[in-house]
């Protein structure tokens, strides 16, 4: 391929997304159906223009005129692939990444993640910065050199290695470990959003296959070291760049033993900015120690009989579901009591968290390792069965665990055989506690909030027993026997694509990326407008200061599958979110002022079929939407979450709003613009309670009366809006001009065939 | 911590729309739901947060425990067993956090 083709290819970095995957219409378990995977293919830069909507199988064969074998590049040749490429992947797992910019001193080296999910992949990393001096530079004085240590066993360099890699350059070497820097390096975020295979002509007839180059596009966010004494830096909420990134495979990796090496070039805006590699290292995406000490007159939660009847189930079987690496150190036991402290008390954070800090291996280095501490406590029944205690200094270092809690029937009527037995003597409810704190040590938090309660670790307890026993959840089982000891999809995408900064132990504060700060994560599929459509309808493109605005809008299947959708697009649903910016390019969210997630579910929306849904938008609890006149941007955009993995669609429109044209104008806009008015708007009306609300509209609707000026034109806002009495004069006067304007549900979606 | 239970809470039961909005109760759901268990003075809760305005909340899911007619243990996001100062009259649920902050929930359901 020539090199402009390149060139152009990498100045287009465009969205892209996943290509077409197969669909299925098969039946999941359960009776619950499996939707199809969707075509998500966004536009991408295509190299050979002629190969656009052609699979790269046809397209490899326009471009080349007759069929090519293609080399196996990938790890797992026979697993699905994407794009459908025969033969040519990226194998999931984990990468090293070394990235080296042509200019500048500096390198940056860290972890790319592939992720393949069914036939979805998910691709995100990390990168850390390192200064690199070149040669030339005048070096330090030469002084004895001390011998260095041999690695211990079980141990590993900053950089990884361990004693394996020690020996000599000529006997061939294991795989590297998944790398880990320090936390102070930390250095940006890279959301793949794009990947494309790419096939060269071969060029040199002793070398008849093409070279087949992989082309990532790629979303960089710089992250924001915090001061000294934080652990919380800052992400920009929009990349910080955006570069292509494309890749050779390397037949020469330099000897190591590992899977698929690259070698390419970064290319921002079309210009070569460096060199890159990206070598195959692990299956798993992310590696930590789970250190755990026991004090006396506890016992620590050991492996339990797996439920699929071979095997043991423990902390390692849980954390290699989510891609996680554990290795578990059941270090101290009879760890004395602390003075001052009550064993069989609940104990205080503080006393949890000084006690860790004096037992955990003394040479603790977060930024060397990924550790984790759970500390095995007596505690007693009602303490809450565990607790991730570490909210202060240094985040999320450690947990701890009730070895003398347990499952109070007030809690749950639904604890089974378990009810008001201590932990101890419940091994799989015991064990599935210690896992979930350890998942608040990593940064994830309780999936009644998140995915929806379930059976799995990140659900709080209580609920795993009622859902076990909910008769309409249609997961069969009892607590504690059939309890999983896995994370759910949700929590498992947060584990392998959250930046490590946000989740390794030491990072940032417990809470961030999930709402408590902005962090960017590779995951949500946003759909093209050809796909699902959100469409947004507003009653008038012009309105008046002070006139509440309906608002409808629909989501409309126009793809040929069926789509899987929340069955209430309402704002009050809470899928749906709007929010307006400002002739002054503020932008102001605007939440429904009732909450209303009850009967709320994900199903199929049919080819053809639409969703509506509607809202006066108006008032809400930040405020006005309207507050000035001039031109306002709506931004609307409905996400959900089906089978683990984030969808989106989202829409655009413009509103105007008049400057006042007269003093009726003006001073209706006065009373109207009012939060009490804001509230009986945001009500639906009808709230005669809202007295002063009423007044102001009464008052602005006897200015219709005056002789002397026009009536206020913002009237035309509240037609459905008007106290009853009002009402009721206008009708027998038959005052109303024309037919009422559409009221939008409250509430309620309507579906359409 | 714990004290004696005295008053049968179950008033507390049902949801409730927080109705304060000082910055100091902003890491408090804007709803809470208080699902009754097999006893009065315990069970499961359930916060929620208007989505639009996605925020971390201290209280997401997690167990109650009516210590005292004014006195509340909650958990929290990360398991830790918090008590609460909390009266509650006709519909209004009003809490004080151990820094002080006092904040008011009306009852929706």
């Amino acid at each position: 391929m020539a090199r402009d083709t390149l060139d152009r290819l990498s100045a287009e970095p465009r969205l892209g997304a996943p290509a077409v995957p197969t669909p299925s219409t098969k039946q999941a378990t359960q009776g619950v159906p499996e939707f199809p995977y969707l075509p998500l293919a966004r536009p991408i830069a295509i190299p050979v223009e002629s190969s656009e909507g052609l699979t790269p199988t046809e397209a490899a064969e326009q471009l080349l005129g007759e069929p090519i074998p293609f080399p196996d590049l990938g790890a797992e040749p026979r697993t699905r692939l994407w794009p459908p490429f025969p033969r040519v992947q990226l194998a999931t797992g984990a990468y090293r990444i070394t990235y080296q910019p042509y200019a500048g001193f500096v390198t940056f080296k860290g972890t790319l993640r592939v992720d393949r999910v069914g036939t979805m992949t998910t691709i995100s990393g990390d990168l850390y910065r390192f200064l690199s001096l070149p040669p030339l530079l005048p070096q330090p004085p030469l002084s004895p050199v001390p011998a260095k240590p041999p690695i211990p066993e079980g141990e590993r360099l900053e950089d990884g290695r361990g004693p394996a890699d020690a020996l000599s350059p000529f006997i061939p070497r294991l795989p590297l470990a998944i790398p880990i820097y320090p936390r102070d390096r930390y250095y940006s975020y890279l959301h793949i959003t794009g990947a494309r295979y790419l096939l060269e002509p071969a060029r040199d007839p002793a070398m008849p296959f093409p070279t087949v180059r992989c082309v990532l596009t790629v979303q960089e966010y710089v992250y924001t070291q915090p001061t000294a004494g934080s652990f919380d830096g800052s992400f920009p909420t929009t990349p910080t760049r955006h570069v292509s990134i494309v890749l050779r495979l390397d037949p020469n990796p330099h000897g190591f033993f590992t899977g698929p090496n690259y070698v390419g070039t970064v290319y921002e805006a079309g210009v070569p900015e460096g060199s890159c590699t990206i070598n195959w290292t692990s299956q798993s995406f992310r590696r930590a120690t789970l250190e755990i000490d026991t004090v006396s007159g506890a016992v620590p939660p050991q492996p339990v009989p797996a439920t699929w009847g071979l095997g043991t189930e423990d902390y390692r079987s849980a954390f290699a579901g989510a891609g996680w690496d554990v290795d578990v150190t059941y270090d101290q036991t009879n760890v004395p009591v602390p003075p001052n402290v009550s064993p069989t008390g609940c104990w205080p954070n503080a006393a949890l968290h000084d006690l860790m800090r004096q037992i955990r291996k003394p040479t603790t280095d977060l930024d060397a390792e990924w550790r984790m501490h759970l500390l095995v406590v007596p505690a007693t029944m009602g303490c809450g069965r565990g607790v991730m205690y570490d909210l202060v200094d240094v985040p999320r270092e450690g947990a701890a665990v009730f070895a003398d809690d347990g499952y109070p029937s007030g809690e749950s009527a639904y604890f089974g055989t378990a009810a008001n037995q201590k932990a101890r003597d419940v091994p799989r409810a015991y064990l599935r506690t210690a896992i979930h704190e350890i998942g608040h040590v990593v940064n994830q938090i309780h999936q009644e909030v998140e995915a929806g309660a379930d059976n799995s670790l990140m659900t709080t307890t209580p609920s795993v027993a009622d859902v076990l026993a909910g008769p309409t959840t249609g997961v069969a089982g009892v607590f504690p026997d059939n309890i999983s000891l896995q994370f759910n999809t949700h929590v498992r995408h947060h584990l392998v694509h959250l930046p490590d900064i946000v989740v390794r132990p030491g990072g940032m504060t417990f809470g961030s990326g999930h709402g408590l700060r902005f962090v960017p994560e590779a995951d949500r599929q946003y759909f093209a407008v050809d796909q699902l459509e959100l469409r947004i309808e507003p009653a008038h493109r012009q309105i008046e200061l002070g006139e509440p605005l309906p608002l409808v809008w629909k989501v409309v299947n126009r793809a040929d599958q069926s789509i899987p959708v929340p069955t209430d697009i309402g704002v009050e649903a809470q899928h749906t979110s709007i929010s307006v910016t400002t002739p002054q390019g503020i932008r102001k969210p605007m939440p429904s002022f009732v909450i209303k997630t009850d009967d709320v579910t994900i199903a199929a929306l049919q080819p053809g079929q639409a969703l509506e849904a509607g809202t006066r938008l108006y008032w809400s609890s930040r405020g006005f939407a309207f507050e000035t006149a001039g031109k306002y941007r709506l931004d609307m955009e409905i996400v959900w979450t089906y089978r683990g993995i984030p969808y989106g669609v989202r829409a655009t429109t413009e509103i105007w709003v008049n400057y006042p044209q007269s003093t009726a104008d003006n001073e209706a806009a006065a009373l109207l613009l009012d939060p009490a008015v804001g509230m009986y708007v945001a009500l639906g009306g009808g709230a005669l309670h809202l007295t002063d609300a009423v007044a102001r509209i009464e008052q602005v609707h006897r200015m219709r009366d005056r002789t002397d000026q026009p009536a206020p034109r913002a009237l035309r806002g509240y037609e459905d809006l008007l106290p009853a009495t009002t009402a009721a004069v206008d009708r027998r006067a038959g005052t109303h001009d024309g037919p009422r304007t559409a009221h939008p549900s409250k509430g309620s979606t309507r579906r359409h065939e | 911590m714990m004290g004696q239970q005295s008053a049968p809470p179950t008033g507390l039961l049902g949801k409730w729309h927080k109705i304060s909005a000082r910055v100091c109760d902003t890491p408090y759901p804007d709803e809470i739901e208080f699902i009754p268990g097999p006893e009065v003075r315990t069970g499961r809760y359930l916060g929620r947060v208007d989505q639009t305005a996605k925020r971390f909340i201290v209280w997401d899911a997690g167990t109650y425990r009516v210590e005292a007619p004014d006195h509340i243990a909650i958990s929290t996001a990360w398991d830790e067993l918090v008590l609460y100062t909390f009266s509650l009259a006709d519909d209004t649920l009003m809490f004080t956090d151990h820094d002080g902050c006092r904040f008011t929930y009306r009852r929706v359901g």
